[in-house]
This record gives structure tokens, sequence and C-alpha cells, in this order.
């Protein structure tokens, strides 16, 4: 139980640098998942955290030990992986006291402790079993109990739930969570899942290209999206991002695109007042754009376009429209009541209390109302 | 139904009378070798008899006594046994060691490595026999079985290398990064974690490498003369054709017994044996 | 950022800090290849360098010898008997990897089909491949005895011959003979092989191409052949450097008769470096392997860079 500071930590290889003075840290008993598209460094920066590579500059601690140049054994750390990596050639009881043994552990305190951790997992009928006669999901649990008897300071979980099928991983998304509060210690959680990063997490560190673009909980990545990228990351489906120009009009001011014009709301308009005839990135999530029928609308009527629906997918819950919006196309959702087919022109409703404004130049950095302090 | 019966006639004899005629042909040498061991001088130098065959007044064991009382065939045997043993298990620590040094630890000059014991393993062991019997002679083995053992390592290294290399890529990464957090050194991850779990590929180049070094001819022709440091082949070959006169009997039956130990080792392990011959090439 | 990795360096003493660069540049890694690479240096580099210099020197057993240029090729390419060896050796290549591969290519076929037994027969296909040859040859020289030829028996009792084929002696029937028993003992490598390769080649493009209305010949060039073409080629260039480089056989056999005109490379090689003394003569002999040597490598290597495998 401890907490891990991350400095300036890069790895370069040959010439491609795959984690770039990523900074971050872990609180004690903090749950922090590091996500990103495949090749952003997640995997690498957990890999230089365990030891299993060597930093080429920037700094590791854990608790109060500079661990930059320890060997992975003396980290107090443990680790699971995205295959499990158990030993094929031992047994479940095995797998889990070879970590304790290699440290000099005595047989009594690994037996308790392998014990407590098949316990706490409900793996104590499979001890006796080689990997090869276990399922996915008892190997996962296997790995996790690898790992929990170690006791170590720090949990690191490499995309542990990636080789699990659909059903089984929301199973141990939960279960991972309450191991969590059980265990009060130390997780950092590498995935490429949005979703296991916002249910899990307590913090985010979003990752592309080996730099960080965004850290904080996950309903700040969600609502507050530093840049289109983690605009365009986190959510499903994602934001509709789409090039806009700021209008003034008649005291107003307009968002306007190819396909619509639309007011900010009214108390914002003052803080916009600064991006007049300026580009921007106009983004609005898919659950603020509504497609409705003529004659339906109850709100107020400027925020309202109509747009014609390139295609229809009934999700049961919902209707996912693609709507033809200039070149652009943007995602919206419907009751599924609604009567829509592709090639309709439907009214569609904006919550432009949602939206999102984006620098046009990159990265792309999210323009606030407020003028960052 | 009639159709069906036609097609599966055609089948049969489509495809089980050609690959009974290959059997035939692979088998046909090994059973005449056996019957001719088994066989009285008489009944063998005898045109008027099926060569084919063998009537129980004409079996023996004759030729089979005569290499054991009259000729030194104890000794090659012993002989070839302490060289292929030898040299394959020194070949198996070097090779064990480079192979895993090569596929799981990323050093400068790994690669270039691999490509060189990819290109000694082609290098045909022909090739090389004239200067080795000068580095067989300063080291002062000439005559001497340890001549064998040493110079053997040279085609079974390159070999069993590539071989365990193909092998030990299988092995995910992850267990090996699962033993270093554990606390393994990397001498430990090899003896505990890698070893055990490639055995299938040490057996299979084991295999390989004995098979190699059991058959050679050409080294031991060349490094060792005196008739009692002879190994098997050459003590075979060049004892018992002595001029124009034959001893086809015991001939056949040392040429037997000296196939015996592979053939076992073949046996017990046939699909070792299958992946190591097809890994050269796939791998 | 780099401030802060110099000072963290700084701060630790000399012996971590080796300990970080042994880590860094994986210093361990030439620990464990140390044993192959002093074998390789010693027993095959130093040796094949030393070939080059005995061919270039006029060195007899037991001597030193002198360098003498390119004297000891001038004279090889003179010589009747090298000429001879070396069209033996590209005749018996040729002809024994052809014949490999066509009747290796239907074997594997024949495995591959849907048989009983298929691990006996396997297990019998492969026996030929097992026998230490060295052994197995001595079965083929009882088998081509002037007088009491099994296979002579065989042909007279089925009325193909009247009067005996002598094997060994024929000039003609010599190399059909060394090449038959290169065949009998290299026909498993290329069949189980090339078997491992089809049972590869996955089934649905046999089923679409059926579905397409594709015959077993038009299956067998459209789509076997050319998805194992990768894997022929290497099981092609394994098996030519093999089979030039054959001692063996020819040893056992035939020793190079009758007339010269069975000798390959290696046993030239050895006739004249040993038996005949002159150490640079056969060094240069043997070192005539090394361009077919050159090919295979150029190739092996160009298709495991390239990954060319037929997945």
């Amino acid at each position: 139980m401890a907490k891990l500071v991350v400095e300036n930590l890069t790895k370069r290889f040959g010439s491609v640098t795959a984690v770039d003075r990523l900074s971050f840290t872990a609180e004690d008993r903090e749950f922090l998942v590091l996500i990103g598209p495949s090749g952003c460094g997640k995997s690498t920066t957990l890999n230089l955290i365990a030891g299993l590579e060597e930093a080429s500059a920037g700094r590791i601690s854990i608790g109060d030990r500079q661990v930059t140049h320890l060997h992975p054994k003396d980290r107090d750390i443990a680790m699971v992986f995205q295959n499990y990596a158990l030993y094929p050639h031992m047994d479940v009881y095995a797998n889990m006291a070879f970590g304790l043994s290699m440290r000099g552990y005595s047989k009594a305190e690994i037996g308790r402790r392998i014990q407590e951790a098949a316990e706490i997992l409900g793996i104590k009928n499979l001890l006796q079993r080689k990997p090869r006669a276990l399922s996915g999901g008892q190997r996962q649990r296997v790995a996790v109990g690898r790992a929990i008897v170690r006791k170590p300071a720090v949990f690191l979980f490499d995309e542990p739930l990636s080789n699990l099928d659909a059903k089984l991983r929301v199973q141990m998304r939960a279960e991972l969570s309450k191991l969590h509060q059980r265990l009060n210690t130390t997780i950092v959680y590498v995935t490429h899942d949005q979703i296991e990063a916002m249910t899990m997490a307590t913090r985010i560190v979003l990752l592309k290209d080996g730099i960080c673009q965004q850290i904080g909980r996950p309903l700040e990545l969600y609502t507050r999206p530093v840049n289109t990228f983690t605009a365009g990351f986190i959510g499903t489906p994602p934001m509709n991002l789409v090039p806009a120009r700021i209008q003034a009009e008649n005291g107003k001011m307009m968002v306007a695109t190819d396909g619509f014009r639309l007011p900010i709301p009214a108390r914002w308009r003052q803080a916009y007042e600064r991006l007049k005839s300026k580009e921007v990135i106009f983004g609005i999530r898919p659950e603020h754009l509504r497609g409705t029928r003529e004659g339906d609308i109850a709100v107020d009527a400027a925020t309202v376009t109509r747009l014609e629906v390139d295609l229809v997918e009934m999700l049961g819950s919902h209707v996912q429209l693609t709507l033809t919006c200039g070149p652009e196309r943007l995602i919206a959702l419907a009751d599924p009541a609604l009567p829509v087919k592709a090639g309709d022109r439907i009214p569609v409703v904006f919550n432009m209390d949602s939206m999102h404004l984006f620098e046009k130049r990159e990265p792309q950095r999210r323009i606030d109302a407020a003028p960052a302090a | 139904m009639t159709d069906r019966l036609h097609g599966s006639a055609r089948r049969t004899i489509g495809i089980y009378a050609p690959l009974l005629l290959f059997v035939a042909f692979a088998l046909f040498p090994i059973y005449h070798m056996f019957l001719t061991s088994i066989k009285t001088d008489r009944a063998l130098y005898n045109l008027n008899l099926n060569p084919l065959l063998v009537s129980l007044g004409a079996l023996t064991a004759e030729h089979y006594r005569l290499l054991f009382t009259d000729t030194l065939f104890a000794s090659w045997l012993m002989n070839s046994l302490i060289v292929s043993l030898s040299s394959t298990a020194i070949a198996m620590v070097i090779s064990i060691l480079a192979a895993y040094g090569l596929t799981r630890i990323r050093f400068r000059g790994a690669a270039t490595f691999g490509i060189a014991i990819f290109i000694t393993y082609l290098v045909p062991y022909s090739l090389l026999f004239l200067p080795l019997t000068r580095v067989v002679t300063w080291l002062n083995l000439a005559d001497s079985l340890w001549a064998l053992i040493v110079t053997y390592p040279t085609f079974l290294v390159p070999f069993s290398t590539w071989l365990l290399m193909g092998y030990m890529k299988t092995i995910p990464e992850e267990i090996e990064k699962s033993a270093m957090i554990d606390g393994c050194n990397r001498l430990q991850i090899l003896t505990r974690i890698i070893i055990p779990l490639a055995v299938p590929g040490i057996v299979c180049a084991t295999l390989f490498a004995f098979s190699l070094a059991w058959n050679d001819l050409l080294y031991s022709l060349v490094f060792i003369s005196p008739t009692e440091k002879k190994t098997l082949t050459v003590g075979v070959l060049t004892e018992l054709i002595r001029g124009d006169v034959y001893f086809w009997g015991s001939l056949m039956g040392g040429a037997l017994i000296g196939s015996v130990p592979v053939v076992v080792f073949y046996v017990m392990f046939m699909d070792y044996y299958v992946s190591g011959m097809t890994v050269g090439a796939i791998k | 950022m780099n401030i802060c990795s110099t000072s963290s360096t700084a701060s630790m003493g000399i012996l971590p800090r080796i300990k970080t660069a042994w880590h860094r540049h994986n210093v361990s890694g030439y620990a464990f290849i140390l044993p192959a690479l002093l074998v390789i240096l010693c027993l095959v580099a130093y040796p094949f360098v030393m070939a080059i210099y005995l061919s270039m020197s006029d060195a007899w057993v037991g001597t030193e010898g002198k360098f003498v240029g390119f004297r000891n090729y001038i004279d090889l390419v003179q010589n009747d008997i090298f000429r001879q060896t070396l069209q033996n050796s590209l005749v018996f290549t040729f002809f024994a990897v052809t014949v490999k591969t066509i009747l290796g290519m239907a074997l594997a076929l024949l495995l591959n089909a849907r048989i009983r037994f298929q691990r006996i027969f396997r297990g019998a296909i492969l026996l030929p491949w097992v026998i230490p040859n060295t052994m197995s040859t001595l079965g083929w020289l009882w088998m081509f005895d002037p007088l009491f030829s099994v296979l002579n028996w065989v042909l007279k009792h089925a009325g193909l011959i009247q009067t005996n084929v002598s094997w060994l002696s024929n000039p003609y029937w010599a190399m059909v003979s060394i090449v038959t028993v290169n065949v009998w003992r290299g026909l498993p490598f290329f069949a189980i092989t090339l078997l491992a390769g089809l049972v590869s080649i996955p089934p649905e493009l046999y089923k679409a191409a059926h579905i397409d209305g594709a015959g077993a010949v038009r299956c067998f060039f459209r789509i076997t052949l050319p998805l194992l073409k990768p894997l022929l080629l290497i099981v092609i260039l394994f098996s030519t450097i093999s089979t030039i480089s054959d001692f063996n056989i020819v040893y056992i056999l035939t020793r190079g008769g009758p007339m010269n005109l069975t000798h390959l490379l290696a046993t030239l090689s050895f006739q004249m470096g040993l038996s005949g003394g002159r150490l640079g003569l056969g060094a240069a002999v043997s070192l005539f392997m090394f361009p077919v040597l050159c090919v295979v490598v150029y190739f092996q290597l160009k298709t495991i860079r390239g990954g060319a495998t037929y997945d």
C-alpha cells in the first residue's frame, strides 16, 4: 500500500519514442487506469513501472523509495498479464507459491497466504489443477491470486480482461472493483476498453503516441474532454465533431456549419464573444442529439435543424441514426418508436447546453466558456 | 449408392495401392537386411533359393555371435555410445544457453548472431573436414575419442540451437516477465521456467543431435584409425569388409544393431521427431 | 527531464551503476551465447578460413606448405577427374532432388488423404530417414551385389530383365544406384515436411474451389501448389545443399568408381586430400560447394526475412 509517482518517464526504442515525458501520481489505494489506442505506450509504461523495461529517462518511486533502476523483484509490485502468464508446468498452488518461495517465505506462511487468497477468489477447489485444466475465467482468478498472495505495494494489471468473453468480462469487472475495495491497495490498470476505465477507475490517464492527453476522474474526462482526441476516445458512440464557424447575428452568437446554424446558449454568449468569426470544432455527444417527428417538437425551435437520415440502426432501447450534415456525418439517438427510414428528412433537436467547442488548430484544445484562469 | 461404392473402390486403388508401393520401397531394404543377418551362409550364397524368404532350417544366429566374438563390435558400439552421448550432451547445454539468449534477451548483435547460427547450420559438414584434421592434430586429439566429442558440436550446435530457437519463440514472453517479477534472475528463469516448458523441443533436438552424431562416418574415418577406437559406423564398414571378402550376414547384423538405438528413440518419440524435421523448413 | 535522469544516476554508487548498464544493454545475453560463439569461431569459422588458406597452398598431410595462389584451382579446372566430378555432382544433385520433389509431393498428397492407419503409414515411410544412412547404405551395397543382388533376382523373376544388371560397375547404373539410395533416404524429409504444409492449408479454400467447380487437378495447380511454393522452395534448397555435399552413399557404394564416374565433391576431396595426401588440392575441391552454399543461404535468408510462409 503506497503511492506511486511517475515523473518525466521516457522510453525510446531506437528512434521511436514510446513514452514521452510522462508524469502522473497514483495516490495510495487509488485505482488508476491507463488507457489509449493500441501503440499509445500504455503497456510500455506499465512495463517500465514493473522494471521489465529500463527507462530511458525519468524516475519512478513507490512509497518513499526510488525504484527507477531496481530489478523487478525488488520493487514490491505484482503484475497480472493479459494472457495470464501462468506457469503451465506448475499446478495452481505452485503458481501462487512460486514468487513467495523465491523470496524465502516459510512453507507455513506460503500455505496460509494461498489459502487466504484462494478464499477471497473462490478457487480453493482448483489448487491442485494445472493451468491447462482451467477455464479462462479460472485462469484469470489464479493470475490475480498469484499477485495478491504477494501483498505488494502496487498491483499492475495489463489488459487482464481482454482474453475473456463479453459476459465473463462484465462479471470480472465487478469482481475486480470489489477486490480493490477489499484489498485497499494501489492499482495501476492498463486497458484499451473505455468501459472498463469508466466503471473501475478512480482516475484515468489517457495516452496517445506516448504523450499524456488528460488525467482525471472518469466523469471529468467524459464531460470536460481537454481536446478532440479525448472527446472522440471516451464515449460510445463517440462525440460528433464537425468544423464550424462562430458568427454574430442579431446580437446572438451562432455556430454555423455546412449543415446547420444554431445559437449558442445565452449564458455563454458573453464568454464566446472573443471567438467571433473564428473557425472552431463543434462537438456534441450523440445522446444530446435527438431525432424526432414533425409536430413532436415541444422545445425551443431555434435548436432544431432538419437533416437527412443516412442510416437507421435499431438497438432495442433506442435507435441510432446517422445523419448527413454537409460533408460530415452526425450520430443521433431517437426513440425506438420513431417512424423513420433512410432518406427521410427529420427534425433533429440539438441540446446546445451540452455542446463543446475546440480549437481548430492542433492539438485542438478545448475552449471553455470562461477563459482559463 | 452404387456410385459411392464405385467411388470408394476407386479411392482404395488410387490411394492405398501407390501408398503401399511407397511403403514397400521404404521397408524392403530393411527387411532384406534383417533376412540376410539371420540366414546361414549356405542359404545366403545359394543362387537357386528365393532370397526374399528363409526356410526354418536356414535360420542362424551365427552372424551375430561372430560380431561379438570375432570382432571388436562391442567396443565400437561402446565407442559410438560414448561419443554420441557426450557430444550430444555438450551440444545441448551450449544450444539451450544460446537459443535462450538469442530468443529472449534483446542485446546488440543478437539478430546477427542468430543469422550466423543459421548459416553455419547450412554449411555442409563435409566442407570442413580437411582443416579440422589440422585442428585435431594441434589439440593432440588424433586417434582419441575426444577428437569426435570435440568436433561433432560443429554440426550439432547450429542445428539444435536453430531448432530450439524456433521452439522457445513459442513460449509466451509474459511467462518470463512474470518469473522476473516473482524474483528470478535470467539463469533461474532458464532452469526453472523455460527448460521445463521447452522439454518437447529439447527432446526433439537431443534426438536429432544423437542421430547425427551416431550416423557420422566421415569425421571418425578421418580422425580415428586404431581398430579398437573406431566408432560403429567405421568399424562395421572397414573391418567387416576386407578387400573383396564380405561377411554379409555379420555386416547386415552389425548395421541393424547399429540402427537399433536410433530407431528405439524414434519409436518412443515419433511426434517430436516429426516436429523437429519440419522445424528447419517451416520455422 | 534530462536533468532529472542524470541526477538520479549520479546519486547512485558505482556498483548499482554497473548493474544498471548491465541491465540496460542486456549484457547477460552475451554470456548465454558465449559457448556457442566459441564453438562457431573455433570449429567453423576458423577451419573455414583455414580451408581457404589450404586451398591456396601446396600443403601435404603433415607439412605446412607454402602459398601458391590459385594454382590448385587452376590445376583442378584442367583436371579431367575433377571436371568429371563436378559434372557428376550436378547430375546427381539434379536428378536426386527432382525425383525427391516429385515423389515427395505425391507421397505427401497420399498421406494427406483421409486414410486409415495414418500413423502407421507415416511411421513406416519415415524409417529410411531415421535409420543411420551409413548403416542402411550397407544394406543397399548388398542389394547391389554383382552376384547375389536381390534386385536382379526380383527383376529376373518378374521378367523385366534377362541378364544380371551390374549395378555399381556399369557407369550408367552406378549413377542410377546412388541416386536411388539418396532418394530412398531423403524422400521422407520431403514427404513429411510437405505434408505439414498441406495440413496447414485452410480447408475452406478447397471448399470454395469446389463450389466454383474446380476438380482435383485444378485444385492442386491453383491452390495447393501456389500455397506450398515457399515451403517447397525451402525444402528443395535444403535438400540441394545436403545432396551435393553427400559423402556416405558414394563412399560406401562405389568409392567414386567406375572410372570416377560417381565421384562427388566430398569423396574426391577425401580421396585427394587424405588418401592422396594433397591437403591443399582436397581443400580446393571441397570449397567448390561454397558457391552452392551461398545461393542456398541467400534464398533461405530472403524467405525467412520476407516471412513467406503459407499462412
